[in-house]
C-alpha cells in the first residue's frame, strides 16, 4: 500500500503555523484599520481592499485549518497572498487627504519587521517584498515631500536604516536557524551513533562467555585432553548462545536499505591477505 | 607448591571449564562458584591462593568488585584476578582497576594465560 501521508518536516509545519497567525494578524489589523477608516469616511476604494485582504486572510484561515498536505510552492504562495496587499494598500492611502495627518511611513517600517522577524519557508521572498516595500517607502516619501507634507527631517535615511535593520534581522534568523538544523542534526548523529557503540559492546559482552568456551575447550582437545562431558557441554551451550545471538539480530534486517556497500561485509580475519 | 583456586563465574559451564583447565595444568584442586553467596556458604574462600572472578555475576547481583572485597575482608592473601568481557571503560572494569593488587583478564583468555596465573609467583 502506498504510503500517503506527507513526511514530517519540521521547517514546512513551523510555516504554516507561522501562516495561521499571520492569518489573525490580517485579518484583526485590517478590520480595526477598516473601522478607523470608516470614521474618518476614506475612499471606498481604500476600504475595498482592506475589507478584500480581510475575507482573503479568513479564506485562506478555513483552508489551513483542513491541514492540507501543501508543497513548498503552496506555501510560498499564501505566504505572498497574505504579504503584498498591503503594498497596495499602503500606497492607495498615502494619497488619501483626509488621511494626510497620519505618518505614511510608519506602516511600512512595522510590517518589515514583522516580516523579517517570522522565518519564511522561502527567505528569498521576504527579502524581495521587503526590498519592495522600502522602495515603495521611498516612492512615498518622494511624493509626500513633492505634495509638501510636513516629514520629519530625519526622512528618508531613518526609513533605509529602517528597512536594512530588517533585512539584517532576518538573515540573522535565516543564518541561526540554519545553525539550529546543524546543531539537532549532530546533536541525533551522536545520540544515534552512542546507540549503535551500546549495542555493539552488549553484543560483545553477550559473545564472550561462549568464545571463552570454545578457547578453552578447544585448547584442551587440542593438548589430548578427552572429550569429557564437560567440555562437550560447554561447546553445545557456546553454539546455542551464538546462535540465540544470531536470532536477536534480525528484527534489524527491515531497517537497513541494501546497497552495494552494504553487500560486502567482510573482515580481514575471514579473509587474511595472501602472505 | 601447587595452587588452590577458586573460581567464581555465573556461567557454571565456563566455570567448570576453567577448573578442568586449571587442573590439567597443574592447580592443586579447583573449585567453581556461580556466586558471591555460593562461596560464602563454601567456606572454601580461606583456603584459596588464587581466585579468579568475573567481574559481571549477573543483574541485581553481587559483582565481582563486591566478591573482591569480601575476599579482603577475610585478609584473604592469594592473588585475586578478574575476568572481563566487558569495555575497558566499564564502570566494573574501572572499578576493578582502582583495587590493588589486582590483574585484569580480557576474555577469551587462552590456557598459556591461566598456566602463567598458576606458576605466578613460584620461585
Amino acid at each position: 500500500m502506498a504510503n500517503t501521508q506527507r513526511p514530517y518536516d519540521p521547517d514546512t509545519e513551523a510555516a504554516q503555523r507561522a501562516l495561521v497567525h499571520g492569518v489573525y494578524l490580517t485579518v484583526i489589523g485590517n478590520l480595526l484599520m477598516l473601522a478607523v477608516l470608516l470614521t474618518l469616511a476614506a475612499p471606498v476604494m481604500l476600504q475595498v481592499l482592506l475589507l478584500g485582504h480581510a475575507v482573503l486572510a479568513a479564506g485562506i484561515f478555513f483552508l489551513l485549518r483542513a491541514r492540507p498536505a501543501l508543497t513548498v510552492l503552496g506555501i510560498n504562495a499564501i505566504d505572498a497572498a497574505l504579504i503584498v496587499p498591503y503594498l497596495g494598500s499602503i500606497w492607495v492611502a498615502q494619497g488619501v487627504p483626509t488621511l494626510a495627518a497620519f505618518d505614511h511611513l510608519f506602516a511600512p517600517k512595522l510590517l518589515a519587521f514583522g516580516w523579517a522577524m517570522v522565518v519564511p519557508l522561502s527567505y528569498r521572498l521576504h527579502v524581495a517584498l521587503i526590498v519592495g516595500l522600502g522602495l515603495e517607502s521611498l516612492a512615498i516619501w518622494y511624493r509626500q515631500t513633492a505634495m509638501g507634507a510636513a516629514l520629519p527631517a530625519t526622512e528618508p535615511w531613518f526609513t533605509i536604516l529602517t528597512f536594512w535593520m530588517a533585512l539584517s534581522l532576518l538573515v540573522l534568523r535565516i543564518k541561526q536557524r540554519n545553525i539550529d538544523h546543524q546543531v539537532v542534526e549532530l546533536r541525533t548523529r551522536t545520540a544515534v551513533l552512542t546507540e549503535i557503540a551500546v549495542l555493539f559492546l552488549r553484543v560483545r559482552d553477550l559473545a564472550n562467555s561462549p568464545l571463552q568456551k570454545i578457547t578453552l575447550a578447544s585448547e584442551l582437545l587440542e593438548r589430548g585432553q578427552p572429550a569429557s562431558a564437560e567440555v562437550i557441554a560447554g561447546l553445545r551451550q557456546s553454539v546455542v548462545e551464538i546462535q540465540a545471538l544470531h536470532a536477536q539480530f534480525q528484527r534489524y534486517e527491515q531497517f537497513v536499505p541494501w546497497n552495494a556497500t552494504h553487500l560486502t561485509l567482510e573482515t580481514d580475519a575471514a579473509n587474511p591477505p595472501a602472505k | 607448591m601447587a595452587k588452590r583456586v577458586i573460581v567464581i563465574d555465573d556461567d557454571e559451564q565456563l566455570g567448570q571449564l576453567i577448573c578442568q583447565s586449571l587442573s590439567m595444568l597443574g592447580a592443586n584442586g579447583c573449585l567453581s562458584f556461580p556466586s558471591l553467596d555460593a562461596l560464602r556458604k563454601s567456606g572454601e574462600a580461606a583456603r584459596a591462593d588464587l581466585a579468579i572472578i568475573d567481574i559481571n555475576l549477573g543483574a541485581g547481583k553481587p559483582s565481582g568488585i563486591d566478591v573482591a572485597a569480601w575476599l579482603h575482608e577475610l585478609d584473604f592473601e592469594g592473588k585475586i584476578v578478574f575476568l572481563t568481557g566487558h569495555a575497558r571503560n566499564h564502570p566494573l572494569v574501572r572499578a576493578a582497576c582502582d583495587l590493588a593488587t589486582t590483574e585484569i583478564l580480557q576474555k577469551p583468555t587462552s590456557l598459556d594465560t591461566l598456566a602463567r596465573l598458576l606458576e605466578g609467583d613460584r620461585g
